[in-house]
């Protein structure tokens, strides 16, 4: 369920330059989807595509002339429908190069939606508006067609995201008369997987007597992509984003699959006419003809039925869009060998495009994992065998980061090289629906992001209608004036013009709880700003509005609260003072601005309700805002409009053991209510079409600036070194006013020491693709994603050189320590361990053989005796301190897989 | 994805929270009397309409109508089992539903409860049928009409004419004085005739009310909306539906039937016991339309054309609507078609503080729902 809003006068969310750019490489996106047509059929790129440069395509409703004319139903001028949709053309922003994202879907030359109480049924779009879904047969004018739809998801659930949007049985995939389980009827229209099972349209009763929608085993309300109803503007155009679903997402649907690498965009306009006859299409019924059920093509009616419905005369009326997918599965030849990257999340959406072509040219499956930064950076210089050699991360190893004083040993003997492979940048998208129509616009001070992340707003800490007053007595006064985040003279004044749109509350979806250097850019653009390090520290901001006190420092005079509840947590009518605040482990105070953070802590300790009635349990923070995966999850989380707020009592759901009864999710924000705001990276927001805030530079931060190709490149002068010389990162405190403060370069750390001479030449081989093709912005595979900006020249030869070392690295007799420089020593030899170690290693001290497509990760699969020769001192560091490492790192700093 | 069990669980989660409806403590119990007696129509759930279903069965003798609260249990039929008596719209629905009991395996209350096939006729519901169980097992049959309006202390100043808002006016500033804005938090106060500022405490009723989602519903907003404006208050759950004693202050406002309000004031005249709560409570006109209008012969009935309004049903087994052995026959007598012994007793509705639906009553073809459980 999405709503419209006018194209006019509103810029599309993703950046013009970025647009710029995919269309600027057009021609490669051409060329490698021809280059598909030997895995799949139907893989020629669209004329118009080729014709214009961009995989866009416009159908007609009538004489379609596009190259989807083929595919389009047959209209019959005769029919009641016909007048009204003869001037529609919808078109959609990419047909290629498709993966899980979101396309927009425009219209024009309909008519403006109308809401409708006829029939005592409400319904905010009761005609002329569309709906859209993806389907995945082969043939769109084959009869079964529909049944390869997804439709159908929202039907017979609760939290169903609907709300009035439409009359409910729009929703089915059949009419009410075949929705009796207790009377089966034969007419169905089941939804076929890609794996050739029939799951039927309709519920039946299980052999308990149960009602079951065997649909929803498959897709629901969170997962489903179908578009319920799109409105449409007054002028009769209007547009909305469709998120497409690859194989890895909807595995029912298969798209991005050899077989089905093209997929189709249905879209079905519903205009004025009713297009069943009664109940086998729709139980709407006139109030005034003694609620007799509606006919066919009874005129001026609200539209009731399934697009999908042979019963219903809907579904002629479809415009189909072919969508070419990307391919989704590994294109590696099976036994390849595999290099294992670990790191940053930021580099989920390039390696996504990375890795189908690597393995062609480069010949090794980069199997990639994100974890947190510096737990990736710790796992760098860990010496198993099977730790990674390559990690990405914002920052270079550092011996003040790691924990141990044996890992500051390694590192001062492991010999590390860093190559710079993309730049992007931190966003605060947003997807914001009113009932005046999408908001593309927002602005956010560094001090406002401070109050969000800090739960200083009522609306960011739990609630509840129980004690509404005492339940936010630990937010400050004037803090808890406002219910609204356009209330807060500071957002006011950051949004002069359009604040009062903002009418409803945000849902903050931040990433977590694991760190990430993505996330301590966030902070480091906050505590650039002095007057959002006042507001961390406990000064008020010039209205009045403090910090939360649970996030001062223990002992500071504000960091006490009400609290109603006693040690066995019953309510208390007067509250008991308490003590609160941030503390180190020894339990010494806290201070946030001192903090290098790389996580979004939620210490509010609130619980709700304070009086319980018929609930048995409290929710807490997490509950009321759950963490998401990471940025991409965050993205599409926003994306659905799904806060997933733990916060709905559901006095029957059966927990383990614990009692019947607990806190659920209150379901998806309603059309024409939606305010999510995530913290995500640039190309997961362009990959969703989310909206970004401009944000403000920190100590001016009237001034605001887009996480656009213009604001990140111009953010760039603002490389500091770190740690090292030579591993630079953007310093949100040293970016001018037209750069963007939360701009990010990230680097692929390579350990030197413990990688084989085999696998340095694989992952040399590796960056010099990625630094130089792998820069070049567009869809296609290989391409560096939207959402990225290009490699600048001297970062490119920064990467080649660093590459070239890598390839080229001779251990040495001693070891200057990892003090960068371009010359090479070799790692501390220590003669007791070494001497444990060349009993294993046949190949010690041996000059490295290089063997072209194999590096020592494939002992993965072998014995560790067996191990290719390794520089000597390397083993023997795996084998005197490493063990720990090798043993423990597995279970405790696995990373989330994503690909 | 699959997320199999998830959803199921989501779907039977769905089930169980329509479920929960409380009933107004009603002190007097009236269930068929004397205690003991045994009808031929035995009916149970929502407390919305317990009272008009009494003083129905008052003219309708064959109704036996068992309030939403009272004993923990109640015993239906001569000779047959007590069981939990079904609170509120959706406990009635699953109570009817175990009762028909169409497998042959359901028990009341599901899964820990008893088997009592046939203890049950029909199910009070001041709720329309729900999405969420499509099917025709039971059919909703419309038979009155309730208001709900806003109820304010008779002895403040509240206004008494208040619309209820949109959503396309949240963004207008300063916050029109609208019933959508007091529960939004944007209108916090009003002006009394002293000139004093008086804080406005919008309350809801209890949890599980059809009076509070239905209110909720009305102001565009959900539960989890709600809780944004940070006035809107249930009192920790304390207030209860249909009882005016809870708005106690200047600045309260609640939610109340308008039936209810009717019926409470005609407690002395009416055949059966209905308490008279309703405290110092004025009900207020929104968007000028009144919610009561005299009455033809004297009294007050509800205003037909008041904005905020809903259907109220009895729920009946589909299957027994075209049943031909005498108990079904009398089933139909009663509630089926405008010359139904309930559509016709309409001074009776009347009496109640409902007001009547014309054609509409009695219909069996609109209202469909499957067996909930």
């Amino acid at each position: 369920m999405m709503a419209v809003s006018n194209p006019r006068g509103t810029s599309r969310s993703t950046h013009p330059r970025m647009v710029a750019v995919r269309i600027a490489s057009a021609t490669l996106v051409a060329v490698a989807i021809g280059g598909l047509v030997a895995i799949g059929p139907l893989q020629q790129p669209s004329a118009d595509a080729a014709a214009s440069g961009s995989s866009a395509l416009s159908v007609k409703w009538v004489s379609d002339n596009s190259s989807a004319q083929a595919v389009q139903p047959t209209r019959d001028a005769s029919s009641p429908h016909y007048n009204e949709f003869k001037k529609i053309a919808i078109s959609v922003s990419q047909t290629s190069g498709i993966i899980d994202q979101a396309i927009r879907v425009s219209v024009t030359g309909f008519a403006g939606t109308r809401s409708s109480t006829q029939s005592g049924a409400a319904a905010t779009n009761a005609m002329n508006y569309l709906q859209a879904m993806q389907c995945w047969g082969t043939d769109p004018s084959a009869a079964d067609f529909s049944h390869t739809c997804l439709w159908g998801a929202r039907a017979l659930t609760e939290n169903n995201g609907l709300g009035d949007s439409v009359i409910p049985d729009n929703a089915l995939r059949v009419g009410p008369l075949d929705l009796d389980p207790a009377h089966p009827t034969t007419h169905d229209v089941p939804f076929l997987t890609v794996g050739g099972v029939t799951v039927s349209g309709k519920p039946h009763l299980t052999a308990s007597g149960v009602s079951q929608y065997d649909i929803l085993d498959y897709f629901g309300p969170s997962t489903t992509n179908e578009v319920t109803s799109a409105r449409v503007g007054d002028t009769g155009n209007g547009f909305f984003d469709f998120e497409t679903q690859t194989s890895k997402q909807a595995p029912q649907m298969g798209c991005g699959t050899p077989e089905h690498l093209r997929c189709w965009l249905v879209v079905v306009p519903r205009g004025t006419v009713f297009g069943g006859d009664g109940e086998q299409c729709s139980g709407i019924r006139e109030p005034a003809n003694n609620f007799a059920l509606y006919t066919v093509d009874r005129p001026n009616s609200i539209q009731g039925g399934s697009p999908v419905n042979d019963l219903c005369d809907y579904w002629k009326n479809r415009i189909v869009v072919p969508l070419d997918f990307a391919p989704t599965g590994s294109t590696c030849v099976v036994g390849s060998s595999e290099v294992r990257v670990i790191g940053s999340q930021l580099m989920v959406s390039a390696m996504s495009s990375w890795q189908p072509s690597l393995c062609t040219t480069v010949k090794s499956t980069f199997s990639f994992s994100t974890n947190p930064d510096s737990v990736a950076r710790a796992q760098l210089i860990e010496t198993g065998v099977t730790t990674p050699n390559i990690a990405y991360s914002g920052y270079p190893v550092s011996a003040g980061e790691l924990l141990t004083d044996g890992e500051r040993q390694v590192l001062s003997k492991t010999k590390l090289r860093y190559a710079p492979v993309a730049i992007s940048s931190v966003v605060i998208a947003f997807n914001a629906e009113f009932d005046g129509g999408r908001q593309e616009h927002l602005n956010i001070s560094p001090r406002l992001m401070a109050k969000l992340l800090t739960q200083s707003y009522t609306f960011t800490v739990p609630q509840s209608v129980s004690e509404p007053t005492k339940q936010v007595a630990q937010l400050p006064g004037v803090n808890r004036k406002y219910h609204y985040l356009s209330d807060d003279p500071d957002f006011q004044a950051m949004n002069p013009t359009n604040y009062k749109q903002f009418t409803s509350d945000p849902a903050i979806v931040l990433p977590g709880p694991a760190g990430a250097d993505a996330i301590r850019q966030v902070w480091r653009w906050i505590l650039a700003d002095k007057d959002a390090v006042a507001f961390l520290n406990g000064a008020a901001d010039p209205s009045g509005m403090t910090i939360n006190p649970y996030y001062l420092p223990k002992g500071d005079p504000g960091a006490v609260v009400p609290w109603y509840l006693d040690s066995a947590n019953n309510y208390l009518e007067t509250p008991v003072q308490r003590n609160v605040g941030l503390t180190n482990l020894d339990g010494s105070p806290k201070k946030l601005t001192l903090l290098n953070l790389d996580t979004f802590p939620k210490n509010d300790e609130t619980l709700a309700p304070l009086k319980l009635s018929n609930e048995r349990l409290r929710f807490d923070s997490i509950q009321f805002a759950p963490y998401t995966d990471n940025l991409l999850t965050a993205a599409r989380q926003a994306f659905r409009a799904n806060p997933n707020s733990k916060s709905y009592w559901d006095p029957y759901k059966v927990t383990d053991g614990a009692g019947v009864g607990d806190w659920v999710s209150s379901g998806t924000q309603l059309p024409g209510s939606k305010f999510m705001i995530a913290i995500t990276d640039s190309p997961s927001a362009a990959r969703y079409g989310l909206s970004t805030a401009a944000i403000g530079v920190p100590n001016n931060p009237a001034t605001v600036v887009s996480a656009d190709a213009a604001g990140m490149t111009n953010a760039l002068v603002a490389l500091a070194p770190t740690s090292l010389d030579t591993v630079k990162q953007i310093d949100p405190a040293l970016v001018p006013d037209n750069g963007y403060p939360m701009t990010i370069v990230t680097y692929a750390g390579v350990n030197l020491t413990k990688a084989s001479p085999a696998a340095r030449s694989t992952i040399t081989d590796m960056l010099k693709q990625v630094t130089t093709s792998g820069q070049v912005s567009g869809s296609a595979i290989g391409n560096l994603p939207a959402g990225y900006l290009p490699l600048t020249a001297d970062m490119v030869s920064q990467a080649s050189a660093a590459a070239d070392d890598i390839k080229s690295y001779v251990p040495t007799a001693s070891n200057s320590g990892n003090t960068n420089s371009g010359a090479y020593a070799h790692d501390t030899y220590d003669s007791s361990v070494a001497a444990a170690g060349a009993g294993l290693s046949s190949g010690s001290g041996a000059t490295p053989v290089l063997t072209p497509g194999a590096d020592s990760l494939k002992t993965d699969r072998t014995a560790v005796s067996s191990t290719e020769p390794i520089a000597r001192s390397g083993l023997a560091i795996a084998l005197g301190i490493g063990l720990v490492g090798f043993l423990i790192a597995p279970f405790l700093f696995r990373g989330r897989g994503f690909l | 994805m699959l997320r199999k069990t998830q959803l199921r669980l989501g779907v039977v989660a769905a089930a169980a929270v329509i479920a929960v409806a409380f009933g107004a403590a009603v002190p007097a119990n009236a269930d068929p009397t004397p205690v003991g007696t045994i009808k031929p129509l035995v009916g149970v759930g929502s407390d919305t309409t317990e009272n008009l279903v009494n003083g129905l069965g008052t003219v309708i003798a064959n109704i036996g109508s068992y309030d939403a609260t009272g004993s923990a249990t109640i015993q239906t039929r001569t000779g047959g089992v007590s069981f939990n008596r079904p609170n509120g719209s959706g406990s009635g629905q699953k109570a009817l539903s175990a009762s028909i009991n169409q497998s042959g395996t359901r028990v009341w209350p599901a899964t820990t409860g008893i088997d009592i096939t046939g203890q049950l006729d029909f199910a009070r519901s001041s709720a329309a049928p729900s999405g969420s169980f499509p099917g025709t097992d039971l059919t909703f049959i419309p038979f009155a009409r309730d208001a709900v309006s806003f109820a304010v202390s008779a002895a403040s100043d509240f206004p008494r004419d208040i619309s209820i808002g949109a959503a396309a006016q949240d963004s207008v500033s300063p916050a029109p004085f609208t019933l959508r804005n007091i529960y939004r938090g944007t209108v916090t106060n009003y002006t009394d005739n002293n000139f004093n500022t008086v804080t406005i405490r919008p309350l809801l009723p209890q949890t599980g009310s059809g009076t509070r989602s239905f209110w909720i519903g009305q102001l565009g907003m959900t539960e989890a909306t709600i809780t944004a404006g940070g006035v809107a208050t249930d009192l920790g759950n304390t207030v209860q539906e249909h009882n005016g004693n809870y708005v106690t202050q200047p600045g309260d406002i609640a939610p109340f039937s308008v039936a209810q309000y009717i019926q409470q004031g005609n407690y002395a005249a009416l055949p059966t016991t209905v308490v008279e709560r309703r405290g110092n409570i004025q009900l207020g006109s929104i968007g000028t339309i009144k919610p009561y209008q005299p009455s033809v012969g004297g009294g007050i009935e509800i205003n037909p054309s008041f904005p905020v309004n809903r259907l109220v049903y009895n729920v009946v087994s589909t299957a027994r609507l075209t049943g031909t052995v005498a108990a079904d026959v009398q089933l139909q007598s009663v509630f089926m078609g405008t010359g139904s012994q309930v559509c016709t007793a309409s001074a009776t509705i009347k009496q109640y503080g409902f007001g009547t639906i014309g054609s509409l009553c009695g219909n069996t073809t609109t209202y469909k729902q499957a067996f909930q459980f």
